[in-house]
């Protein structure tokens, strides 16, 4: 048929044709764009080997990433309405029998179209992070968390506010205990002091602190002694319990 | 508003040519799309023969041909194996793929074509005619990447495509 005046070939030809509405048009797209992160990949095709992240939290990890791993599972568990929701805010608000902590904040419906905008919008004001880690830094990676909880609860996952506070916070305490030992490796003591300072004050993290479920503020005051007293060791641990070489855009420090 | 994917749309220059993978897989994303659609039932599966497709691309990326013509070929090569493992219920559903499905459910494709005798006479090729006949009309393939999509020789391609044409002209009085 390589005569393009052929009747038979333009009636089979009009056979094939298929018309996308816009929205199928959009759904591509993103799925495509979906594609091109290796993590969500890696999610997609039940990849354990890269799955196994969380799985390897050691106990003091899984103390603070609780709520996240806990999240999935509460996905599931939250009314029908929310799920034929387009919008992220669901109208519902904390309800403990439901949360492992105590959280009043709003659930919020990761899979609606205006997720990725709302867990922008939870970035907390008070936040302060060490020189030349920006915001968007902090964004970008708990942006990435999110997607990806989503992705594992099945485009279903409901998440509240508060954690989405929360997962900010931890990047922050991340920031900082980089910075810690990064100062001291550069014999920088006045850096080092404002950054156990600012690990040893509750008051940064304050979300974090409300929700304790149990060891988490000891845990976290423990790393912050270290640094103040110079225990590179289990800073450094604490750096590797939190995962902060992932939050941190996967860097070796 | 809709979008129309045909043969022609199929062999508009894309920002693949540039040699970005990722650009490749963008565009030849919705023609992927429209080639499941055209062959899947219920329709909606296409989203998942989609995002198979997109994760077989991306896995074997490494082996994407550099030139345009050929990386269409190769994809549809894979796009093609996908579609015989659906037919064999062997394509996992995905959750990324949720939202698309929901939309090719709510939106039907609209068919631009109720042509009954151009489907007669196209049903009454083989199985294999009918898609060797389909690549290169629909998906705009030469009948050289067609038959290497399919796993024929080119030779026997062009014999086939000839005899297909011949009865489709006979079958339309064209």
């Amino acid at each position: 048929m390589d005569d393009s005046t052929d009747d038979a070939e333009a009636r089979i030809r009009a056979l094939g044709q298929v018309r996308f509405s816009a929205e199928v048009h959009d759904e591509t797209e993103a799925l495509t764009l979906l594609f091109e992160d290796p993590e969500v990949r890696s999610v997609a095709e039940r990849n354990p080997r890269r799955l196994g992240r969380f799985r390897a939290f050691n106990r003091g990890h899984r103390v603070l990433v609780g709520g996240l791993i806990a999240l999935a599972g509460l996905g599931v568990a939250v009314p029908a309405a929310a799920f034929t929701s387009w919008l992220a805010r669901t109208g519902e608000f904390g309800d403990p029998s439901t949360s492992t902590e105590v959280d009043d904040t709003e659930w919020i419906d990761l899979g609606a179209p205006d997720a990725p905008q709302v867990v922008i919008e939870a970035y907390p004001d008070y936040l302060t992070l060490p020189d030349g880690v920006p915001p968007e830094a902090a964004i970008a990676d708990v942006s990435r968390i999110f997607a990806k909880l989503s992705l594992d609860a099945g485009g279903q996952g409901l998440a509240q506010e508060g954690l989405m506070t929360q997962t900010y916070e931890g990047f922050a305490i991340c920031a900082w205990t980089g910075d810690w030992l990064n100062a001291h490796e550069a014999s920088d003591a006045a850096r080092e002091d404002r950054a156990a300072t600012w690990l040893g004050d509750t008051g940064n993290f304050p979300a974090t602190i409300a929700s304790d479920g149990g060891g988490v503020t000891e845990v976290l005051m423990s790393f912050a002694a270290a640094a103040r007293d110079g225990d590179v060791k289990t800073v450094e641990e604490a750096y590797d319990m939190q995962s902060c070489e992932q939050h941190l855009g996967g860097e070796k420090r | 508003m809709t979008h129309e994917t045909t043969a022609t749309a199929a062999q508009a220059p894309s920002r693949a040519d540039t040699g970005d993978t990722e650009a490749f897989i963008r565009s030849i994303a919705h023609e992927l799309l429209g080639y499941f659609a055209r062959r899947v039932i219920p329709r909606d599966a296409a989203a998942d023969c989609l995002s198979e497709t997109l994760l077989v691309l991306w896995r074997r990326r490494d082996r994407l041909p550099s030139e345009h013509g050929e990386r269409r070929a190769w994809s549809y090569g894979i796009a093609h194996r996908v579609l015989a493992a659906h037919r064999r219920s062997g394509v996992r559903q995905l959750s990324l793929t949720t939202r698309l499905r929901e939309q090719l459910q709510q939106r039907p494709i609209a068919p631009a074509s109720s042509d009954d005798d151009a489907i007669t006479a196209l049903a009454t090729l083989s199985p294999r005619d009918q898609e060797l006949v389909c690549l290169v009309v629909w998906e705009g393939l030469t009948i050289t990447q067609a038959a290497t999509v399919l796993g024929i020789r080119a030779d026997a391609a062009r014999a086939r495509y000839s005899r297909a044409r011949r009865t489709l002209r006979s079958r339309l009085g064209a």
